[in-house]
């Protein structure tokens, strides 16, 4: 059980990661209003890139709780 | 509570063939499916088009204008000979995602060995395209321009590793996603059975998961189909 909180720990840097991406798509979004499609298409690509980091870690405290 | 047991392959037809075992499995029948139904659909309104167009032919519309501009943001000049690849692969995965979500149905793209071998198969293109287009000069890819002599031979050697790590990491994002899904389900699934009394409110949470994991089921086939867009670009036009 402990072995798998300790591998669920990558989430801090995820949800730091999320956040940072996200305030910075906002701030660009406010600066250059008609790029928006552009940068938000990149901007969920690069959520969809973080968030499979997220899961993977999930899958193996999942893995490490089932066995 | 046995989170792991809905990705079990079950045969359904058992068939060796010289000692090897090449049943028909659910994924296989479930792959089936996707075919199908893909083919049902786009099927109505392959000979007839309507210049006002039925709810086929604005959905079929709608899928075809999606791929096919995001296919020439990145190919540019050379994107019609590829749409019909990156279409067909965008629908066997986005139907292998949502036929997953069916209950008591089996997600074929919840198995690493499906997705890699998908992956494999756009690499491969690839590497044939480029072979074709540009013969030897192809190798011109792992060195970037602009770095110092003395450093080539290590960023050759780097770039050329992530070369090759880049299906894996593509078919490995997919499956991860689905299985995590489908476990994230299961568990809440489980305490609506469990709780007693208040066992309708993971109910509730249940439902909004489930949109939130369709909509993960178009979002990854998107991705997957964009990042093979990208590594066809790369090979296409050289830096």
């Amino acid at each position: 059980m402990f072995a798998a909180a300790i591998a669920l720990l990558p989430l801090i840097g995820v949800s730091l990661g999320l956040s940072r991406l996200f305030s910075s798509l906002f701030s660009a979004i406010s600066n250059n209003p008609v790029a928006k499609d552009s940068m938000s298409t990149l901007a969920f690509v690069g959520a969809g890139l973080l968030e499979s980091l997220a899961l993977l870690s999930f899958i193996i405290a999942i893995l490490i709780v089932s066995t | 509570m046995d989170l792991l047991n809905q990705f079990i392959i079950k045969p359904i037809i058992p068939i060796k063939v010289f000692g090897l075992d090449v049943s028909f499995t659910n994924s296989a029948l479930f792959m089936l499916f996707a075919l199908l139904a893909s083919s049902v659909v786009f099927s109505f309104n392959r000979n007839k088009l309507n210049l006002i167009p039925n709810y086929f032919q604005i959905f079929t519309e709608m899928i075809y204008n999606f791929i096919s501009s995001l296919v020439e943001q990145y190919l540019k000049k050379e994107a019609k000979a590829y749409v019909p690849f990156f279409m067909s692969l965008f629908i066997f995965i986005i139907l292998g995602n949502l036929f997953g979500l069916l209950p008591n149905s089996f997600t074929f793209t919840s198995h690493l060995m499906t997705t890699f071998m998908l992956a494999l198969y756009v690499f491969l293109l690839s590497i044939i395209v480029g072979f074709r287009k540009h013969g030897l000069r192809l190798f011109t890819l792992f060195t970037p321009k602009g770095i110092p002599t003395a450093i080539v031979p290590l960023i050759f050697l780097i770039e050329f590793a992530l070369f090759f790590v880049k299906p894996v990491v593509m078919a490995l994002r997919l499956c991860v996603n689905m299985i995590a899904g489908h476990i994230v389900l299961k568990v809440i699934l489980h305490y609506s059975v469990t709780l007693g009394l208040i066992k309708f409110i993971p109910i509730l949470g249940y439902s909004a998961i489930l949109l939130f994991e369709l909509a993960i089921a178009i979002f990854q086939a998107y991705i997957f189909v964009l990042l093979s867009c990208i590594s066809l670009k790369d090979v296409l036009y050289l830096h």
